[in-house]
């Protein structure tokens, strides 16, 4: 996905991480929606569901499927985890704050792109807050906002 | 003679009251679960499978807590004698605070409540709360989860966007 830091020197404010690119595919979507929202006895088919059911999201406010938020800020977590070092994002002490002004859709391309807004060593442990943003193929943000998590003490050291 | 059930009313922006609550629900979190997101994710699975991530036991990663702490509106709704609005209610904001590592084994208890309800721009809007807290001695709170959607049909021009 992108290359991984390993060093918490390498996390100083105003560094930029490698941009990531997300290509947007229904199936992406379903397979997320297999992880969250399975089909279930009373619904196989997930009809209804404005990620899933085409002809109801075609009704409907954005006129087509959308992305689940849920499914955005997983990329954007994973994207953080891949650069991070190992155990970052699941230290067990992590905010996302995330706002969605834009709809994302089938078929966009995502840049993300992450900056590391602040730092601080405390007793707990080293803590890292990124500023978030991915934007769309016609520059719509799509995602925005902050990403904070605490290093493990091993790693904070 | 029989009388003709009252229709279920559909749990607008104006039906909905700050502090509705949904019954708690109580899941335990499964190994399958964590897989399966990795799998989905294509992510660094590293910090289930490397010795480094075992020993530290590391937290699972902070979007399963909609699995392990679901947001039940639904049940919510149902539960103040309502129905689901006919119409999709997309996502405005997402913000999780996980306090402390939630791991494989653990069981969480959590409740969904509507914390507030606005209007901006002319819009409306719900603003969810689930509040997940560890079934341990401490009943210790593990994670916030905090969801605001557009509780509107939607507009001519979002279609557009």
């Amino acid at each position: 996905m992108t290359e991984k830091c390993v060093r918490l020197s390498d996390i100083q404010r105003g560094n930029q991480l490698p941009s990531h690119i997300w290509n947007v595919t229904q199936k992406d979507i379903e397979r997320f929606g297999d992880l969250l929202y399975p089909p279930s006895k009373s619904n196989p088919s997930r009809s209804g569901n404005p990620h899933i059911d085409k002809e109801y999201a075609a009704k409907h406010i954005y006129g087509g499927i959308t992305v689940d938020g849920n499914h955005t800020v997983a990329v954007i977590c994973e994207m953080l985890a891949c650069w991070l070092p190992d155990g970052a994002m699941t230290s067990g002490d992590t905010e996302v704050n995330i706002t969605f002004p834009n709809p994302c859709r089938p078929d966009d391309i995502i840049a993300i792109q992450a900056s590391v807004l602040d730092t601080a060593q405390q007793p707990k442990g080293y803590l890292a807050t990124f500023s978030v943003e991915g934007r769309n193929q016609n520059g719509k943000i799509i995602a925005v906002g902050s990403v904070t998590t605490r290093f493990p003490p091993d790693l904070s050291a | 003679m029989s009388v003709a059930p009252e229709p279920i009313p559909a749990y607008s922006w104006d039906y909905a009251k700050v502090g509705d609550e949904a019954e708690t629900i109580s899941v335990l979190v499964r190994s399958a679960d964590v897989e399966k997101y990795y799998e989905v994710m294509g992510g660094d699975r590293s910090s289930l499978s490397s010795p480094v991530a075992a020993e530290r036991m590391m937290s699972v990663p902070i979007v399963l807590v909609r699995i392990f702490a679901p947001l039940r509106r639904h049940e919510l709704i149902e539960r103040q004698g309502a129905k689901y609005p006919a119409h999709p209610t997309p996502a405005i904001k997402w913000h999780c605070q996980v306090l402390v590592p939630i791991r494989v084994g653990d069981t969480i208890v959590s409740v969904t409540r509507v914390r507030d309800k606005y209007v901006k721009r002319d819009r409306h809007f719900l603003h969810w709360e689930v509040e997940a807290r560890r079934l341990d001695e401490n009943n210790t709170k593990v994670a916030v989860f905090n969801y605001v959607n557009l509780w509107d049909a939607g507009k001519k021009e979002d279609r557009l966007r």
